[in-house]
């Protein structure tokens, strides 16, 4: 009783350290069955979790279930769980995973394990928005515009990973079940694709 | 490392300063990336595909909501509560917390407001006047003001305070948006009052919070010390003070709704101890009896807290708190004494079966 009051108020005092070191430790103290630390941890993440989830299923309630699952596992076997200092691709790994085996579940596929490229990525880029709002470098956006629809879907979900979600390669490469280099790759072969094909067209 | 002057068009799509600065992400102050766009005059083409592609790569971003969040998080919970027995104070916190987060990130402004509500002329046509001097604060730490009476204010980041040109001759009156710390000075004859939104707080010496963000459907108010009146201003004209006056004393705090008309009673987020004695700081308990333990918590501070005196006449309790704030130490308490508590009207509920 006593140790998650202290560990509550070590919380408390923990809040001006930067939001990724805070994290772990709230992870730490959801490990240790509070439920604060739970709901904060939920908190912080849900949004993420939800436009990661969307941009393999489109079906948004099904995506929430997933979450809500997800959760409720996690809560169940939290004293099992390895100590993670980033929560964030933790559970950005873990939401891939079970959308990809539910989704082929809804398929009636029966080797969930067998999943590679079996699945969608979609994202929408900005770039529409801003053609329409903003008469600079038209012509140049336009080419961009078409040269990033050509993407693969590992390239987008490694971009999106990148620089929508902001993790490291090395996470990157944890969340797409991929090594470090090919993460690497992926995120500069897209870069490189996109400048080819918009200033050699 | 490599030296921006060697970077290819990919690293520098993948520069997260430079990503900032295409974005204006960066402090206004920080001209690095200008001038050396200005000296690299050789990159400059780079730079410019660079631009455009770090801004063809954004998102378009899908929102998800604090209110959709919060319920699915809700759902959540409960699920879990189905699972195994959940102790009811703590769903009951992380209510009132959920509570005054969405009340905060509500959604309708003070500017809004006046420029679109015709029925408050009084407060439009008085901003647009002359007839204030505001006092803005841009940086990120409070700004501490002292107003003609001596009165002091202290004003959070991004948030303006209006004073009155004849502050302090015939009336004291200012007007807030964002948020301030005001510590009156006494003046029974000219009360001191702080227009927010819709919302008008009257004291008259006293130190309280203000906190009425444009962007925020809700005005709130809490006290420290001494007694406020708060009342949500009649949009119509000229009409006679609104009968929703409320009497907050330390502790107490007010969330006002801007766009319903009501006006909610807390407890404040955080409270504070208000006793001057000594004895009622101290909160070191041996074999007590917990009417003594409620006394010594309710003076400390201020917070009516009711119970069943005879259920609980034979309960005791030793601990040494002393750190611990207030929502903490109660929970302590109630544990010991198998109790929950709830928070009803600004006042403490416990209820449970009473000791042996």
């Amino acid at each position: 009783m006593l140790s998650s009051k202290i560990s509550h108020a070590r919380r408390a005092q923990l809040r001006n350290i930067p939001q990724e070191e805070y994290a772990g430790h709230i992870w730490l103290a959801f490990k240790q069955g509070e439920e604060e630390a739970f709901t904060e941890l939920m908190q912080l993440y849900y949004p993420a979790l939800l436009n990661y989830g969307n941009r393999f299923q489109k079906d948004r309630e099904f995506v929430k279930d997933c979450i809500q699952d997800l959760f409720l596992e996690l809560w169940k076997t939290r004293e099992s769980l390895a100590d993670v200092l980033t929560p964030k691709s933790y559970l950005l790994i873990a939401l891939r995973r079970k959308l990809l085996r539910e989704s082929n579940k809804i398929k009636w596929f029966r080797e969930a394990s067998e999943v590679k490229d079996d699945y969608e990525f979609e994202v929408q880029f900005a770039i529409e928005t801003y053609l329409i709002n903003n008469e600079i470098q038209h012509e140049d956006l336009k080419k961009l515009h078409i040269s990033l629809e050509r993407l693969t879907k590992r390239q987008r979900e490694a971009v999106y990973l990148r620089f929508y979600q902001e993790l490291s390669y090395d996470e990157i490469a944890r969340t797409m079940v991929i090594n470090y280099h090919s993460a690497v790759n992926l995120v500069y072969e897209a870069i490189k694709f996109i400048r080819n094909n918009w200033m050699y067209p | 490392m490599k030296s921006y002057e060697d970077f290819t068009l990919e690293d520098f799509v993948q520069d997260l300063y430079f990503r900032k600065w295409v974005l204006g992400e960066l402090n206004e102050k920080d001209s690095f990336w200008e001038n050396w766009y200005t000296e690299n005059t050789d990159k400059q083409a780079i730079i410019d595909q660079a631009r455009s592609m770090v801004i063809g790569l954004q998102y378009i971003p899908e929102e998800v909501s604090q209110d959709e969040t919060d319920k699915a998080i809700e759902h959540i919970l409960l699920k879990l509560k189905d699972q195994h027995h959940t102790p009811i104070y703590r769903l009951l916190l992380w209510k009132v917390a959920s509570v005054l987060v969405i009340v905060f990130l509500g959604g309708m402004g003070l500017w809004k407001l006046l420029s679109t509500s015709p029925a408050s002329p009084n407060l439009a046509a008085t901003l647009m006047t002359e007839e204030i001097k505001w006092i803005n604060n841009d940086s990120h730490v409070s700004k501490r003001v002292q107003l003609p009476d001596s009165s002091k204010v202290d004003l959070r980041p991004l948030s303006r305070l209006g004073v009155m040109k004849d502050f302090g001759k015939t009336q004291r009156s200012v007007l807030l948006i964002g948020e301030a710390f005001f510590n009156v000075e006494p003046d029974p004859r000219k009360p001191f009052f702080v227009h927010s939104g819709n919302v008008v707080t009257k004291v008259v010496g006293t130190s309280f919070w203000v906190r009425s963000y444009e962007k925020e459907d809700n005005v709130s108010v809490s006290v420290v010390s001494g007694k406020v009146t708060v009342q949500k201003k009649e949009m119509t004209a000229e009409a006679a003070p609104s009968t929703s006056e409320i009497i907050l004393t330390p502790n107490q705090q007010a969330v006002i709704s801007k766009s319903e008309d009501k006006i909610l009673k807390k407890l404040a987020t955080a409270p504070v101890i208000i006793s001057e004695s000594e004895k009622y700081s101290k909160f070191r308990f041996t074999n007590t009896p917990i009417s003594d333990v409620f006394l010594t918590l309710e003076t400390a501070y201020g917070i009516t807290i009711s119970y069943d005196t005879n259920l609980f006449k034979n309960c005791n309790l030793t601990a040494w708190l002393s750190d611990e704030d207030f929502f903490e130490k109660l929970n302590l308490i109630c544990e010991t004494i198998q109790a929950e508590y709830s928070i009803t009207d600004g006042q403490i509920l416990i209820q449970g079966l009473g000791c042996n």
